[in-house]
């Protein structure tokens, strides 16, 4: 089956993360090969990013075979996983050598199919690699030639490869002739260790720490999309619907927590629903947790570990009790909760941390960090245990929904009063816009605003301890940033606003600080504090500033 | 650190002026002086490209007064591009705005200017 890689204007955020693979595998070569697992949750990208480093890879140099292989669950015989392992290894190293990416996604290639188009490119160095394979009657030797394909190609022609194994935790499952033979997967220690072939590995991160071999590995955690990446994203997959969203539902987003399977799936829902208001976002989430992809995503993942019935209504059962109770969870509190045998209420443990759906290497259960998770489970025990109505479902997650909405932020900072000290003030804001999604104009202008500020503050308050104490609070539909100083008060008890000496005013135009300050704001207050004097400067969000037709002009 | 730079680039009878980062006081009086160069050496046309620059402050911006006056007793024109328009407003606001001629960008200006006389 073909790579499917998305467009590169489809793959969102991860471009310094991809060009720091793409030059370690550059070293690939240079006999200091150190493989490298590629760590983080469900849905947050791992593969996406591991096929298109492949591609980089593959079209960006000459020197480096780039080679993908993702463990198919239906092949883990050992027979059938080092034919195939082996085969599409020989093909995309070929189909790299010759950059004939036809050959890179050859499906059920025969070995004398194979053969006949490595002596066609007079691959040599492969032929020899499977001639060794054919003759093998052993199935872990067999197994062995396979793996160390990479090893021995890289020795043949001097080109070194970077391997990207993809659901590695699958390997655990190699078995011979329907026997499980969880052992076999130490015959990758050696690949994974040598220092001349590169290997990503990936898949799901619980059971991958749980493989010994893996211990040796460096370790990069693929992090979440930050907010800039999730609004480009979201609103991308809208506009390909031909849905224009004018009010980005940041709350939303923030609870997807950064996980582009979740946002593409929630963005598809309210693309085919035509409708982006902020609600509608949120509706159409709900539905996603209760019906849609992410729903189908859990449940399948779900019902592969607890594939008995029984179990999974336990499992849902335990699961809300780690999720809300105010105890922490073991498999003795699961013991006692079930009065079942000890096996069982292990396999249970075992399996709930395995899945992801629960947090616990060391047996200590505890909530994930994925919101999305566990609004899946609540609305899955809600609707299976507790009998509630859809409808019910949705009423109870709006209200949660407008809690988060409301979610007041604030930061402090405190600078000291030496030169240009107010342009620490303003790039500190400028990126707490940028965190918000605040309209860059009015930010600007509150820039503006908060660099006279400062500089009042240091011109003419004279604090004793030369500092500025700084605090910026957003509550959604405002922004209100303070700028208070020690020392001399320099507010006028008659007008309330600061002195502003004559010759100052007159002579270095200092004086129009404080017009800039009210212009570029809603409100500005001027008030006496233990400390000092505070300014309090105010900007409405709720609207974009305006340009009057003066102003329209000048750019015109 | 400074936090202020300014790159020139001069022609036979327009020279552009960019200045970078943070235009306080001194910021705007290097760039007064730089005009003033310009100026004096007979240059006509001078084209402040507003591109680089990061955050200007009240002082810095009324510096700007002194720079428009001493452009028209050499009898030259001030040219302004590449404005954010927070900057455009606060120039509005001390009155420069009136008495030079705002582009788009500096290209716009270039083209206009290199036919007229």
């Amino acid at each position: 089956m073909p790579l499917r890689i998305l467009q590169e204007k489809d793959f969102f955020g991860r471009i310094e993360e991809l060009q720091n693979l793409y030059l370690i595998s550059l070293e690939a070569d240079k006999d200091i090969a150190q493989s490298i697992f590629l760590s983080g949750p469900r849905g947050i990208g791992k593969t996406e990013l591991l096929k298109q480093l492949f591609n980089n890879i593959f079209w960006g140099q000459d020197r480096i075979a780039p080679v993908y292989y993702s463990i198919n669950s239906a092949m883990l015989s050992v027979q059938d996983f080092s034919r195939d392992y082996l085969t599409r290894y020989l093909c995309q190293r070929l189909a790299f050598e010759k950059k004939e990416s036809s050959l890179t996604w050859l499906d059920g290639l025969s070995i004398e199919g194979l053969t006949s188009i490595l002596e066609d490119k007079k691959a040599f160095w492969a032929l020899e690699i499977l001639d060794s394979y054919v003759k093998c009657r052993d199935p872990i030797d067999s197994l062995r030639i396979a793996l160390s394909a990479p090893h021995l190609s890289t020795l043949a022609t001097g080109q070194a490869a970077v391997v990207m194994i993809d659901e590695f935790q699958q390997l655990r499952n190699l078995h011979i002739g329907g026997r499980a033979e969880p052992m076999l997967i130490s015959l990758f220690e050696k690949p994974l260790s040598s220092r001349k072939v590169l290997h990503f590995i990936t898949g799901n991160q619980p059971e991958i720490q749980e493989i010994p071999l893996t211990g040796g590995l460096a370790k990069i955690d693929v992090k979440p999309l930050g907010l800039e990446d999730d609004t480009l994203m979201f609103s991308s997959i809208l506009a390909a619907y031909g849905v224009n969203i004018s009010l980005m539902p940041y709350a939303l987003l923030n609870h997807l927590g950064g996980n582009p399977f979740y946002i593409k799936c929630v963005a598809k829902a309210a693309g085919s629903d035509k409708k982006a208001g902020e609600e509608d976002c949120w509706r159409a989430y709900i539905r996603e947790i209760n019906s849609g992809g992410i729903c189908l995503y859990w449940t399948v993942l779900l019902k592969s570990f607890f594939p008995e019935m029984e179990m999974r209504r336990n499992v849902l059962e335990i699961i809300n009790k780690i999720y809300h109770g105010l105890e922490s969870f073991s498999q003795e509190s699961i013991l006692k909760m079930l009065s079942s045998r000890k096996e069982y209420t292990e396999a249970i443990a075992r399996a709930l941390y395995l899945s992801g759906l629960v947090n616990g290497e060391f047996g200590i259960l505890r909530t994930p960090g994925d919101t999305v998770l566990i609004d899946f489970m609540d609305c899955l025990y809600a609707r299976e245990v507790l009998r509630k109505s859809y409808k019910d479902i949705e009423r109870d997650l709006l209200e949660r929904a407008s809690g988060a909405k409301g979610r007041d932020v604030s930061y402090e900072m405190t600078i000291p009063m030496v030169k240009e000290a107010e342009l620490v003030a303003a790039q500190c804001l400028e990126q707490i816009g940028k965190n918000l999604h605040l309209d860059e104009e009015l930010i600007g202008q509150l820039q503006m605003a908060l660099i006279e500020a400062c500089i009042n503050a240091i011109d003419h308050s004279k604090g004793e301890d030369n500092k500025i104490y700084l605090s910026f609070s957003f509550s959604g539909d405002r922004l209100v940033v303070s700028i208070e100083s020690s020392g001399r008060e320099f507010i006028s008890k008659e007008t309330g606003e600061p002195f502003i000496g004559r010759a100052l005013k007159e002579d270095s135009g200092r004086g129009w600080g404080i017009k800039l300050i009210k212009r570029f704001t809603d409100s500005v207050g001027f008030e006496k504090t233990e400390r000092g004097t505070k300014v309090v400067l105010v900007k409405n969000l709720s609207r974009k500033p305006t340009i009057d037709n003066k102003d329209k002009k000048a750019y015109e | 650190m400074n936090n202020f730079s300014i790159s020139v680039k001069p022609g036979n009878d327009i020279v552009v002026i960019m200045p970078k980062g943070y235009v306080n006081d001194l910021g705007a009086e290097s760039l007064e002086h730089a005009c003033e160069k310009y100026l004096a050496k007979g240059l006509k046309k001078i084209i402040i490209n507003f591109s680089e620059m990061q955050f200007i402050n009240s002082i810095g911006a009324s510096v700007f007064t002194g720079i428009v006056q001493k452009t028209l007793e050499y009898g030259g024109r001030l040219y302004f591009t590449n404005m954010k328009k927070t900057h455009c407003d606060v120039f509005e606001m001390l009155g420069i705005i009136k008495h030079v001629n705002v582009f788009k960008d500096e290209r716009e200006a270039l083209n206009l200017l290199k036919d007229s006389k």
